[in-house]
């Protein structure tokens, strides 16, 4: 049942990055909004790396994360040392965004917001059942 | 194939229909709607009042997008010269802790005759102020580089009427259902957003067929 779970938590939130993504490309969305909003950090400073969208960093974070489910715990091929090692670096950094969008745009996001309680539940459930063990 | 890899095949291809249909419905999404008629006698004016094509916009100077929208719709103004008037007015969204004093600045800056030149270095000097604890400072700077009256700019800076001014903006802007800035009414039609310099051509000519 885990393993299912983890899988849909990490196609939900390919779903999420991926609105993101192309969000970040819609000029109308080029606002700011009445009580933050997604169209306000999409259209802040902070939601491109040189030029390259964060949303679009998540794409691949979650594409990733799904081949390594698959082949951790689908094929059982690989250890599950290197989904560990990136859903820590996952969290890690969405909690940077979190920062980003409380102290340095000053807006939230909904989405964003989404994305980093999935990251939650995934490493979550990825690290839980080790304690059990 | 075992029913965990026939799951994962599901899961997968119904992520990958889900993105699909979103792309292929998304399409271009600005927002237009008609109303009734939009008040163009209020509000500080750059261009011609002949003008055939008015442009209200509703703006806030501690929004990015605000910065992003400003040089490209004034570029597209003076390309048509004499047939297109901007019309600002205020809009301070809450979430910009500065929103309402930069306003109060450009209005002061208004009274001696350099809105405009304002509103420009408002924008370009955005990322100084807005993260800044004493932003007055900032505004007094650039009122000194504009050859302003200090004494006066000051006075008009903490001015009530202005305020009142500032906030009538924002009331009659929310009563048209505005909710982000920028957002204009080219003529009656609402449009969100930064725009390109030829999508303001766009715009413009349409509103002079209309």
């Amino acid at each position: 049942m885990r393993k299912r779970f983890l899988l849909i938590l990490i196609v939900a939130g390919l779903l999420v990055s991926a609105y993101l993504y192309l969000k970040t490309f819609d000029p109308s969305s080029v606002t700011c909004s009445i009580g933050g909003g997604c169209e306000t950090v999409l259209s802040s400073q902070y939601a491109k790396i040189a030029g390259f969208p964060i949303a679009g960093l998540g794409v691949f974070w979650y594409l990733v994360a799904l081949i390594l489910v698959w082949l951790v715990y689908f094929k059982r091929i690989w250890a599950e040392l290197p989904i560990q090692i990136w859903l820590a670096g996952g969290l890690a950094f969405s909690f940077y965004l979190l920062y980003l969008e409380k102290y340095k745009i000053g807006a939230y996001c909904t989405w964003c917001l989404v994305s980093l309680g999935l990251v939650v539940l995934i490493f979550v459930l990825v690290f839980v059942k080790k304690r059990k063990k | 194939m075992s029913g965990d890899s026939k799951f994962f095949l599901v899961v997968v291809i119904a992520a990958v229909l889900a993105i699909g249909g979103f792309v292929s419905f998304s399409g271009n999404s600005n927002s237009e709607v008609r109303l009734g008629s939009i008040d163009q006698s209020t509000g500080q004016k750059f261009g011609s009042d002949g003008a055939v094509v008015k442009i209200v916009e509703f703006g806030d100077f501690q929004c990015p997008a605000c910065q992003a929208a400003a040089a490209p719709l004034r570029e597209a103004i003076n390309k048509n010269s004499d047939q297109v008037q901007l019309i600002y007015r205020h809009f301070p969204l809450p979430m910009h802790q500065h929103a309402m004093i930069s306003a109060l600045a450009a209005e002061a800056a208004g009274a001696q005759g350099k809105f405009w030149e304002m509103y420009d270095l408002l924008f370009a000097n955005q990322v100084n102020w807005s993260e800044s604890d004493k932003p007055k400072e900032i505004f007094v700077s650039l009122a000194k580089q504009l050859d302003l009256d200090i004494g006066q700019f000051e006075k008009e800076l903490s001015s009530n009427e202005a305020e009142d001014l500032i906030n009538k903006d924002k009331d009659y802007g929310l009563k048209l259902g505005v909710d982000s800035t920028p957002t204009f009414y080219i003529n009656n039609k609402k449009v969100t957003g930064a725009q390109k310099v030829e999508q303001w051509q766009a715009l413009i000519d349409e509103a002079k067929k209309n």
